[in-house]
């Protein structure tokens, strides 16, 4: 079957397609480019783009990638587990703070 | 006076596409002229109507046009434009995929005549190579389309893996593996005609 095989391809081979080209036909190619060509922006092959148009795609780019982040950074604190420390020693030492008289002595160092 | 530089009496590719995108889109049919021979042939490798073949070759040129301003010029014209054309032809064979049975009775008598004949010891194996052209388009058409391409380029244009590979985009290990999985594929069809063609 193999050999059958082979002498399919080897006649396919032996007689490669024609290379003739329809008469005129690059002219109706030329006249499509032109219709294409009417349609865009003098000398630019590219359509032009609208800034607003850039600037939305931009913006909203951006929301989505925050929100992303936002949602992955919340997931992220719910499954950590609070601290269970003794956070008192830490509250004493601010109202120490707050609490600690003014020291008037016009700032001299001794 | 025109701002671009005088094209030399035969313009290079790059000359030819720098003119286009500088707005002489009129030299644009200088560069269809240049390739369309070479496109036609490309796209009578997987279309059989010859309206379908005009509508391949129409599409690549007018890919290439809009497309005009990707080419660097770091690789030839004629590389950037027949890989265009071959993802353009894929993507036809995607599109009208055909039905993938096929059965002896569809043959004509040539093509049946042409099988029987194969199995005859070399030298009385007569040539009607019209009928295994057609018999080998017919297998071809019930092939899935990536197998269809990879065959194509592989044993009918005879090019390399690596050819094959900077043509459609794809990596060697893929191709290879296509191309196991189409001569596979190819075979089975052959074997079912074979069998067929007895009962």
């Amino acid at each position: 079957m193999n050999d059958l095989r082979t002498k399919l391809m080897e006649a396919a081979r032996s007689h490669s397609p024609s290379d003739a080209v329809p008469i005129g036909f690059e002219k109706q190619v030329m006249a499509q480019v032109l219709a294409l060509k009417s349609t865009r922006q003098p000398g630019l092959l590219r359509a032009p783009v609208d800034a607003w148009v850039l600037w939305t795609r931009t913006f909203l780019r951006a929301t989505w990638s925050g929100l992303a982040i936002l949602l992955i950074l919340s997931l992220g604190s719910l499954a950590v587990p609070p601290s269970d420390g003794d956070d008192s020693e830490y509250q004493g030492l601010m109202v120490d703070s707050v609490a600690m008289p003014i020291d008037d002595s016009g700032g001299e160092i001794l | 006076m025109s701002l671009l530089p005088e094209l030399s009496p035969v313009p290079s590719d790059l000359e030819l596409v720098h003119a286009v995108r500088c707005g002489e889109t009129g030299r644009f049919e200088e560069i269809i002229c240049r390739y369309q021979a070479r496109l036609f042939v490309m796209a009578r490798r997987y279309a059989r109507r010859e309206d379908e073949v005009e509508d391949i070759v129409q599409e690549i040129l007018l890919k290439a046009y809009t497309r005009l301003e990707t080419w660097r010029g770091d690789a030839p014209f004629e590389h950037w434009l027949m890989r265009l054309g071959t993802r353009i032809c894929y993507d036809f064979l995607r599109q009208h995929q055909r039905s993938r049975e096929i059965t002896s009775t569809e043959l004509s008598g040539d093509e049946v005549d042409w099988m029987e004949r194969q199995a005859l010891p070399d030298g009385q194996a007569d040539g009607k190579a019209d009928a295994a052209r057609t018999l080998v388009a017919r297998v071809l058409d019930r092939l899935s389309p990536a197998s269809r391409l990879v065959i194509t380029l592989l044993e009918l244009e005879d090019k390399s893996v690596k050819e094959v590979a900077a043509l459609t985009g794809w990596s060697v290990p893929v191709i290879k593996v296509r191309a196991f999985r189409a001569r596979l594929e190819m075979k089975r069809l052959i074997e079912r005609l074979d069998r067929e063609k007895y009962l």
